[in-house]
């Protein structure tokens, strides 16, 4: 779990401490340029192509680490 | 001193523009990665700046990219990066009939390939100074230009530019400002091989105050535009191209050939 928010903050160049429950919309780095990134970090790693409506719906932190399943 | 305690990658450090720019740097108390092919000019190079402890150096061949973010990692797990200066590059001025693919990658990997490479190996999370990272890429007014034989170098520089100013744009908000400089002719070894080769002495001669009317630019003069870019002078000033035209604005040399 640690290691996967590390790599989202990493992915996003996120400084702040965040956990599972941190809202999306609290980030200053989940914009344009950090929704990009996320997607693309889904597809390489884990395979998984994100569709709009599914970014739409994600809420929190949390929702992005339940997508990132080996 | 303006740049104490600030660390900068400098390519091309050994000749002309970015040696000129590694011993200024220096001066003002920046710590240094000099990045260059050879190892002797490298040690040679570090010896001659101000506090040489200060400095690393690292071997990189542009054409294996990769060794960029190698030498750039373990720098960067010491220091954390205020910005880098992209110098290195070659003219290999070219007909198109001389052209082949492997002389094309050969420049395009150092002129512009390489940039990329240091920018992804920099700009890496908790590697550089959010709201303090200044990159500056010499580029040249050949980007500009329209010169026989200049093609494939001018079409480099200005992809160069163009990248530069993407760039700087994707890194606005986290606080990295990214410029070029473009200069017309340079007082360097690179400008020797060109008029050596290309131009005929006596017509440099005559040709020179025609071209540049306030002289044929030194290394200095470059210098000095990149060190106000990476300074706190230049703050609010991003993806901009300082052209250093001389009074000039073409290459308007004649060659031998035409």
């Amino acid at each position: 779990m640690d290691k996967k928010i590390a790599k989202f903050k990493d992915t996003i160049e996120c400084d702040e401490p965040i956990t599972p429950q941190t809202p999306l919309d609290s980030l200053a780095e989940w914009d344009s340029m950090g929704k990009i990134s996320t997607i693309v970090m889904l597809a390489d790693d884990y395979n998984h192509t994100l569709t709009y409506d599914e970014l739409k719906e994600l809420k929190v932190v949390g929702d992005i680490l339940d997508l990132m399943n080996e | 001193m303006e740049f104490e305690n600030k660390t900068y990658i400098i390519t091309g450090a050994t000749s002309g523009i970015g040696k000129c720019v590694a011993k200024e740097l220096a001066k003002s108390g920046a710590r240094l990665l000099l990045l260059g092919r050879n190892l002797n000019s490298l040690n040679k190079l570090r010896d001659e700046l101000n506090s040489p402890n200060n400095h690393d150096i690292a071997i990189f061949d542009s054409n294996k990219l990769d060794s960029i973010e190698l030498a750039v990692a373990k720098f960067a797990d010491k220091f954390k990066l205020n910005g880098f200066i992209h110098s290195a590059g070659v003219l290999s001025p070219m007909l198109l009939r001389d052209l082949n693919l492997d002389k094309m990658s050969e420049l395009i990997n150092i002129n512009l390939l390489t940039f990329f490479a240091l920018a992804k190996a920099t700009l890496k999370h908790n590697r550089y100074v959010k709201n303090d990272t200044s990159i500056v890429a010499i580029s040249s007014m050949a980007a500009f230009g329209a010169e026989p034989g200049l093609s494939l170098y001018g079409a480099s520089k200005a992809a160069l530019n163009s990248a530069v100013s993407s760039l700087a744009k994707e890194y606005a908000k986290k606080g990295v400002r990214i410029n070029a400089v473009a200069p017309l002719y340079v007082n360097t070894p690179m400008y020797d091989d060109f008029v050596n080769n290309f131009i005929s002495q006596e017509a440099h001669k005559s040709k020179l105050n025609e071209i540049m009317p306030l002289g044929l630019i030194e290394p200095s003069d470059v210098a000095k535009s990149v060190l106000f870019l990476l300074s706190s002078q230049s703050s609010k000033i991003t993806a901009e191209c300082i052209k250093i035209s001389s009074g000039g604005g073409m290459m308007k040399f004649k060659w031998k050939i035409a």
